[in-house]
This record gives structure tokens, C-alpha cells and sequence, in this order.
């Protein structure tokens, strides 16, 4: 009973049941709601959301926000529980630790990162999933140019990473 | 030799990266302590040493916490993987 919990919770599982888990979870929503699934669209709105408070004639008068405007929408409430289920199986799995990079480069690298990633998920109208998950199934060229340019972009993050490993070390 | 590599606090994949350049540039018959606190760092250095044929001496997982002491030797696979990454 222990190893079988030890293995349902504390090991990684197989490649293989992930990828079922996100194809059939993909699968049931192009049924139940007949939208594909994203999550920067949602995060939009979750930004439209929140300059409301701040500048909401700002946000009034963007005509981008007119196509995500500061209301909850089912794809806000998915990018909420995503993180809450992460959250959850992390504490499940004793994974769940505050930590602290010692080097404040990574601190930079995340900030940097994550405005790369914001800027390119609205400028090619979607991420990695509402590209790979969502797009290439409905043959959608743009996702399939998205998910190529994608790869070229890890490639040459990946090269800058093991530059950094074998240097900064 | 032996040799401490501490990597805690660093994300992944930076801890399991780290400890295979080290065993790239340290002699066969050296030691190698690696530590740190990425959960899937653990899984993969353990499958990895397996795969490299890399003897673990000591292995200690608390929470999430590991800490391995590596005996290196230099095998193909592993040489391979250096001169892919260049790291050696």
C-alpha cells in the first residue's frame, strides 16, 4: 500500500498517461463548451481585470480590451484551478517548497523570461497550448508556423542555457 | 578528489544539467556530492545514473531534498553526452 501511494504520488508518472490525461481533458472541452482551450486569452482578461481597478479609462478605451474585456471568463476560471491543482498534487506529492535561487541571475532570467513569453503569446495569439494543444489539431496554419518558430526558440534558449551551465558554474 | 556541488534553490533544469558537466570534467575514481531541492531533479539523476552507468554511493531524499554521492567514471554513454553538450 505504501509503494502503490509512493508511486501514485511521489513519482513522476510516464510521458505517455500525461499526454492522454491533456489530450482527453482537450478533447472533452472542444465537446462540452465547443471552444478550444488556451490560457494567455484567459490571462488577458485576468489583465483587463485587474487595470480596471487601476486605469480603468485606459482600459475602456483600448480597443484590444473590446475582444477581452474585465469580465471572468471560463478560460480565467481554467488558468485559476490549473494553478490550484498544481498546487494541490505538489503538496499531495510533499513537493510544495518556497524556493529561494541563490543566484540572482535566475531572478532577472524569470523577469525577462516572462515578459519574452507574455509579449510572444500575444503576438502569436496564443501559447503553447492554445498552439499545440489547441491549434495544430484543427490544422490551424498559423499554429502549426507558432509551434515551428516555437521549436527554433527552444533551440536557441537551450544553446544560452548550457552556454550559462558550463560557464557560470 | 572529491567535490560538493550544492544547488539549492536552483530550478530545474539547472540542478540535473549542473551535476552532469561536473561529472564531465572530473577524473574517473573522484567523488561527487550533489545537492538540491528540485523534486524531478531526484527521479532523473537516479534513472540517469542507471543509464550512464554511474555508481551512486550514498542517496538521501527528504521531502524535497536529495543529496547523491556520485562515484564518476567516465563510460561512453556518459562521454557521449559531454562531448554532445560540450562540456568536456
Amino acid at each position: 500500500m505504501y509503494s502503490m501511494t509512493h508511486k501514485l504520488l511521489k513519482s513522476a508518472w510516464p510521458l505517455w498517461v500525461g499526454v492522454i490525461i491533456i489530450g482527453s481533458a482537450s478533447t472533452l472541452q472542444f465537446i462540452l463548451l465547443g471552444r478550444p482551450w488556451g490560457i494567455t486569452d484567459g490571462e488577458v482578461n485576468a489583465v483587463a481585470l485587474i487595470g480596471s481597478i487601476i486605469m480603468p479609462e485606459h482600459i475602456l478605451s483600448t480597443t484590444y480590451f473590446e475582444a477581452f474585456p474585465p469580465i471572468v471568463t471560463y478560460l480565467l476560471i481554467i488558468d485559476v484551478m490549473l494553478i490550484l491543482g498544481a498546487f494541490i498534487s505538489a503538496v499531495l506529492s510533499k513537493n510544495f517548497k518556497i524556493r529561494i535561487p541563490r543566484k540572482k541571475e535566475r531572478l532577472i532570467q524569470g523577469f525577462a523570461g516572462g515578459i519574452l513569453m507574455g509579449f510572444g503569446a500575444r503576438l502569436a495569439m496564443g501559447c503553447n497550448v492554445g498552439h499545440i494543444v489547441s491549434g495544430i489539431p484543427q490544422l490551424y496554419v498559423a499554429s502549426i508556423i507558432a509551434g515551428m518558430s516555437m521549436i527554433v526558440g527552444m533551440y536557441i534558449g537551450t544553446k544560452i542555457l548550457l552556454r550559462q551551465v558550463r560557464s557560470s558554474w | 578528489m572529491k567535490k560538493v556541488l550544492d544547488t539549492m534553490g536552483e530550478p530545474c533544469p539547472y540542478p540535473f544539467l549542473l551535476t552532469v558537466n561536473e561529472l564531465c570534467n572530473m577524473q574517473d575514481g573522484d567523488i561527487l556530492e550533489t545537492k538540491g531541492d528540485c523534486p524531478q531533479t531526484a527521479d532523473k539523476i537516479i534513472s540517469a545514473a542507471k543509464k550512464y552507468g554511474i555508481e551512486i554511493l550514498e542517496m538521501n531524499i527528504t521531502g524535497t531534498d536529495w543529496d547523491f554521492v556520485l562515484k564518476v567514471k567516465h563510460t561512453d554513454i556518459l562521454e557521449n553526452i559531454c562531448c554532445k553538450l560540450c562540456f568536456s
